[in-house]
């Protein structure tokens, strides 16, 4: 895209499917007259939030909040496996089939399983967003440890650096581009994997939120809450393809 | 032992002490009452009549509504696809739109997709949201993976555009589409379970969490392990087939 269009001509080339599912809901409601019980409209939604800044804050923080240590701990964790399974090749053997086997098991459908097991409280939480984001960081890191870069190699190994030397100087500079991709797919799922766990465990934020509404019949909530979480995903996932972008490009 | 042999039995070794070690938890009560020893598991819920059929009655409504899914997903998905091909001003917007879509959880959607369809549809509609994704991206990439030398050739020959979407843009798109069904496969299977947890009449999902609720660990344990297992074999089946009809297309 050239710099030279215009700000409105962006909106409508990127935005247009969004603009359009705002007329089509807006008429849905108009056409079939359906009160706002029923389908609230799209400005009656955003003024509510509006009026009840407070209602939304909370929950909205407690998510996210909720959202940081399982992702930070299954990043580390899938980087400390990765690299022992780089540096032996028993462990290799041993974790490498079972884990690429393991990654295609989805994850986010054993909650009932390890709520069950660590109990309905945000370790259960934590729990699952780790391990949503342990796999691809895993594979993704592993996958950039092993990249072959002959000549950068070959100098390490003329100046006589030993393994751990590579390792960190050459192959963990090399594999950070592989943690940011891992973190730009996993970051916005973990905030959807902490809703549905505090939906279906009943354990606060905007997932008990839900839960709340529908039983009082507060669509307006239900919609607000949609909305909200569709942004604050879609938030989630710009702000960490741009990191991916913009550092992502120094090691490469 | 040649490297490939020890790295087959390295890999089953693995497989083994991750499996033995799932079993000495459960036998010595590590984990408390809620792991139980997989083999007492199976044996229990496959060795009991009544909740044998529980289990496969479920997981014949999860396949089914997986399948649904995939089916509609990937046309739904395909033909987005395709109409970004066509209508190149309409691409871009698709393509944002598509990637916003996915990475608003469903959980957030449900309501609203309960009103569009009912508690007994959510399933199958999740399911092809779960993989209507994966084929619009393989669809929408495939269609564009034209080698130039074959474009040059099909413009000096004269060929309409009709011809030169029918002959070479769909064959080309090929090897995309069928890396975007290995994960579309497994893709629907997740979302049918998911979409099974608001409000399904049964369903694998169902029965994990009214298993989860009533504390039945074992039941829980066996539905999951079918639940994984499934999604794995949607997997591999269709990775088989990619790399069987692949080969004819790369």
């Amino acid at each position: 895209m050239t710099k030279e269009t215009s700000l409105p001509a962006r909106i409508l080339t990127l935005g247009w499917p969004i603009l359009a599912l705002l007329v089509i809901w807006e008429l849905v409601a108009d056409l079939n007259g359906y009160t706002d019980l029923l389908l609230p409209r799209p400005f009656g939604v955003a003024s509510y939030v509006f009026n009840n800044l407070a209602k939304f804050a909370e929950p909205t923080l407690v998510t996210v909040a909720l959202a940081v240590p399982g992702t930070l701990l299954g990043l580390t964790v899938g980087c400390i496996l990765a690299i022992l399974v780089w540096y032996s090749s028993i462990l290799d053997g041993l974790i490498t089939p079972t884990t690429s086997v393991l990654q295609a098991v989805p994850v986010v459908a054993m909650l009932p399983v390890i709520g069950r097991l660590v109990g309905y409280n945000e370790i259960t939480v934590i729990v699952i967003v780790m391990l949503l984001s342990f796999f691809p960081t895993f594979v993704l890191v592993l996958g950039r440890l092993r990249q072959v870069n002959g000549s950068s190699e070959d100098v390490f190994r003329a100046l006589g650096a030993g393994r751990w030397n590579t390792l960190l100087r050459l192959l963990i500079p090399q594999a950070v581009p592989g943690l940011l991709a891992a973190v730009r797919m996993t970051a916005p799922f973990s905030i959807g994997a902490v809703i549905l766990a505090q939906y279906l465990l009943s354990i606060g934020g905007l997932g008990q939120l839900i839960t709340d509404s529908i039983v009082r019949s507060d669509t307006v909530t239900v919609w607000a809450i949609a909305c909200i979480t569709s942004i604050v995903s879609i938030i989630v996932f710009a702000l960490t393809k741009r990191l991916e972008d913009r550092v992502a490009v120094h090691f490469k | 032992m040649s490297p490939r042999k020890k790295k087959i039995v390295l890999g089953i070794l693995g497989a083994l002490i991750l499996i033995l070690a799932a079993e000495i938890i459960g036998r010595l009560g590590l984990a408390g009452k809620a792991w139980p020893a997989p083999t007492d598991a199976i044996s229990s819920v496959l060795g009991n009549k009544l909740s044998r059929a529980l289990l496969f009655r479920s997981l014949g409504a999860t396949l089914a509504s997986a399948g649904t899914g995939l089916v509609i997903g990937s046309v739904v998905g395909m033909a987005v696809g395709f109409l970004g091909f066509l209508l190149p001003v309409l691409r871009a917007g698709l393509d944002q739109t598509a990637s916003i879509l996915n990475t608003i959880p469903l959980v957030a959607l449900a309501p609203l997709l309960i009103a569009l369809v009912g508690p007994q549809g959510m399933s199958v509609l999740t399911a092809a949201l779960g993989s209507g994704f994966a084929m619009f991206v393989a669809t929408a990439s495939g269609l564009l993976a034209v080698s130039p030398a074959h474009a040059d050739f099909f413009k000096v020959s004269g060929s309409s555009r009709l011809q030169q979407v029918i002959r070479l843009s769909l064959p080309s798109a090929v090897p995309s589409l069928l890396g975007g069904l290995t994960l579309a496969g497994s893709g629907a299977v997740l979302g049918a379970v998911l979409g099974e947890w608001f409000g399904a009449p049964m369903g694998l999902g169902v029965l994990m969490i009214s298993s989860m609720q009533n504390f039945q660990v074992k039941l829980l344990f066996v539905v999951a392990l079918t639940a994984a297992l499934v999604s794995l074999l949607a997997f591999y089946a269709m990775a088989a087939i990619q790399k069987m009809v692949g080969r004819r297309f790369s």
